[in-house]
């Protein structure tokens, strides 16, 4: 008896103390992403769920971080050893943190991934520099140019515009009785880079640099698009020196305005805010210039970038990803914000997880729509195949955005306002 | 206890005698080293948050530093050489000045103001000694919202009232204004601040001894002349503490600009904490926003000194 019992408690501190070590066998990842709504951290939350309970050996904790913070808090917390091991980045953030040493290269991940599901250019070119892939795309953003098409028939204006032209004529007739023709943003923020840049792109001005890394901003393409997108501000409500993001969205949604230049996330976000039938919202490709221009938006993909240099981690990341881009786990990753999340391989557009959603089912010719702009989108500092690494202190200082700003507050002249801001972009890289 | 007690007289005359009525260290010297000792913890606290960022910070500004993290390399004082023939630093304090004169100007009479209703004995009067502080209790994320709707070029209520009342045609665009966007942010920060400076300042007024003032009215004198002559007097000192470290309080501010403009429009309201905080954030250079804020550091102990010598109140 006594000896059984000797046994006994000899199981159980062997017990004790091993299922701990079990425990530990678990590789812990850390992911950080800045999508903070609560819908797109519950999307990513029952993604998670999924991929843990199918994988016991990883545990994915997610993180959200803060898209205005993120510059300053992510190299602070890799320089301290308390970075993520994953992180959702954007081209700009990417070259940021490359330069901290902690990003991982996954040429060879990338490769495998696209082999099975065909990645756009665009979406991976901007993680491409130096022989290697620096993120692994998960999805892309573009613009549109949404109306409202009762304020267009009230207007009697019989189709969307397809020219810049086009959009000053239309903006006038709708401008009236407390109403603005169109809304665009023009503070110093990143909406207004952004928005400009769909400008710029159209007009064949997207190149900021030349292949030698030289600040070739200050060009007649230029000058034009900003002459456009200051013409147009002259029919948007006079405190768009102050609209970002939220400001436009509200002014289409309210009625305010009848035209707005932005992602797809007006899918997501028109039924709700206009209180409008769904047949009120009408989309269109972004504009070009009546001469010498080309279709273009501004087009930007999130890559999951792999922080860790512990290699179990690496391969738990990569078997994570893997995961997010399964059919069945990318449409509802995608789904987290219907329209604004864009699949970023050619086999995503087909996705019935993807199209399922009720967002995209309303708008079709929307959702196509949005697919199609994304072939002839571009990004700031990575167009005409280029990597930038200067990117970064240009679009942190939003330069771009504060040509415009010279323009409207300043009432500087557009040539005057692009040959200060390409002064601008060559102290920032110097 | 007895025994303790006991013992610690014991001690005590022990040290002061020398055990043999020798006094090796007076009680003067005794209750020195206890001062010492206890403020020591302090000082190495200090010497922890205090000494040790501004070596660090030193060391920055010398160096390249763009990003945290990555390898930067030693400049020497180029950094220092870059700040000063910056047209946009020299510019940022520009800004910085007329945002500390903008402050303290309407900060005082804001909250004189109040302290003088705050006097009364109406009954509205005490409670708002209560109510007053509020705003400052406010945090300035709100204070910031707040602001930013009341001041709103489409539906904001300030703009609203000026065109009712005939004083302005057409709703002003405040904050998308170069001359009116550093008015709309000082006037936020008033708003935000003044309930301290308020009370501070009530609390000064109700030590003056109220004989003074029966005294005045015997001699005949009126509101205006009883201010002059005895409130302000009697504050002096209090105006003084409040113009220093509120002083150096407003030029740090950060959050209230950034909140509301970020800067802009078109750098308007680019500050020096702003700027520093761009440099550094935005325009990935570590190191020149750090040789910034020791020529910062600088300016604020010259602009402190030159206050001090010029509105010390003077003793009697």
């Amino acid at each position: 008896m006594k000896k059984l019992r000797l046994a006994t408690a000899v199981a159980a501190i062997v017990f004790s103390i091993a299922t701990p070590s079990f425990a530990q066998q678990k590789t812990e990842l850390v992911f950080w992403h800045q999508e903070s709504p609560p819908n797109r951290v519950e999307a990513y939350q029952k993604l998670i769920d999924k991929f843990n309970a199918a994988n016991p050996t990883i545990e994915v904790r997610q993180e959200v971080q803060d898209w205005g913070t993120i510059f300053q808090v992510a190299p602070a917390a890799i320089g301290s050893g308390t970075g993520p091991d994953i992180l959702m980045a954007m081209p700009e953030l990417g070259t940021y943190l490359r330069a901290t040493g902690a990003v991982q290269p996954v040429s060879d991940f990338v490769k495998e991934l696209d082999g099975q599901y065909h990645f756009l250019a665009a979406a991976t070119d901007p993680y491409h520099d130096g022989g290697q892939y620096w993120g692994v795309p998960l999805w892309g953003m573009v613009q549109l140019l949404w109306y409202r098409k009762s304020a267009f028939e009230e207007a009697k204006i019989t189709k969307a515009p397809a020219t810049w032209e086009e959009v000053a004529e239309d903006a006038a007739k709708l401008t009236k009785g407390g109403r603005y023709g169109i809304t665009l943003p023009a503070s110093k923020t990143t909406a207004t880079d952004q928005t400009f840049f769909s400008f710029l792109k159209t007009y064949k001005g997207e190149n900021l640099f030349d292949a030698d890394g030289k600040i070739i901003f200050d060009n007649p393409n230029a000058v034009r698009a900003v002459t456009t997108y200051t013409d147009l501000l002259k029919y948007a409500a006079p405190d768009s020196t102050n609209y970002a993001w939220g400001e436009p969205e509200a002014a289409f949604n309210s009625g305010a305005a009848a035209m707005l230049i932005d992602k797809g996330i007006m899918l997501s976000i028109f039924l709700k805010d206009s209180g409008a039938p769904a047949e009120d919202l009408g989309c269109a490709p972004i504009p070009e210039p009546a001469e010498g221009g080309q279709p273009g938006s501004h087009y930007a993909s999130n890559a999951a970038m792999i922080l860790t240099k512990d290699p179990a981690k690496q391969e738990a990341a990569k078997t994570f990803i893997r995961f997010l881009l399964q059919p069945d786990n990318y449409g509802p990753l995608l789904n987290a914000e219907p329209g604004l999340f864009l699949p970023v391989t050619a086999d995503g557009f087909k996705l019935a997880s993807w199209l399922a959603d009720p967002a995209l089912t309303k708008w079709p010719e929307c959702t196509a729509l949005l697919a199609k702009q994304s072939e002839s989108g571009g990004l700031y500092g990575f167009t005409g195949g280029m990597y930038q690494i200067n990117i970064g202190p240009i679009a942190g200082q939003n330069i771009i955005a504060q040509v415009i700003q010279k323009v409207v507050i300043d009432h500087a002249s557009p040539k005057d306002a692009v040959a200060w801001g390409a002064d601008q972009m060559r102290a920032a890289i110097k | 206890m007895v025994m303790l007690e006991h013992s610690g007289q014991f001690l005590y005359a022990d040290l002061v005698s020398g055990g043999a009525n020798r006094p090796i260290w007076s009680r003067k010297q005794i209750e020195q080293v206890i001062g010492y000792i206890l403020v020591a913890p302090l000082l190495c606290w200090m010497l922890v948050v205090l000494i040790y960022p501004i070596f660090s910070l030193l060391a920055l500004s010398l160096t390249n530093t763009r990003i945290i993290g990555a390898p930067a390399s030693f400049i020497a004082a180029e950094n220092y050489v870059a700040t000063l023939q910056s047209a946009p630093f020299w510019a940022s304090v520009a800004r910085s000045l007329v945002w500390l004169l903008g402050n303290i100007f309407l900060g005082t009479v804001v909250a004189l103001a109040a302290a003088l209703l705050l006097r009364q004995s109406w009954l509205l009067a005490r409670h708002a000694r209560v109510w007053i502080l509020l705003p400052w209790v406010i945090p300035t994320v709100a204070v910031s919202v707040i602001w930013q709707w009341m001041l709103n070029t489409n539906y904001g209520v300030i703009n609203i009232a000026l065109q009712h009342l005939a004083i302005t045609s057409a709703p002003l665009n405040i904050f998308g204004s170069r001359q009116l966007a550093m008015v709309g942010v000082i006037v936020a920060n008033t708003w935000h601040w003044f309930p301290l400076s308020a009370v501070v300042m009530f609390g000064a007024m109700h030590n003056i001894p109220a004989d003074l003032y029966e005294a005045a009215q015997i001699d005949g004198a009126n509101s205006w002349q009883q201010f002059r002559h005895i409130t302000l007097p009697s504050i002096e000192k209090v105006l003084f503490a409040l113009g220093l470290v509120g002083g150096l309080w407003t030029l740090n501010v950060f959050d209230t600009i950034y909140l509301i403009t970020r800067g802009g429009p078109s750098d308007a309201t680019q500050t020096l904490p702003v700027l520093i905080y761009d440099t550094a954030f935005k325009g990935q250079r570590i190191g020149l926003a750090a040789a910034m804020s020791v020529v910062a550091i600088c300016l604020l102990a010259a602009l402190a000194t030159l206050y001090a010598r010029i509105a010390a109140p003077k003793e009697e």
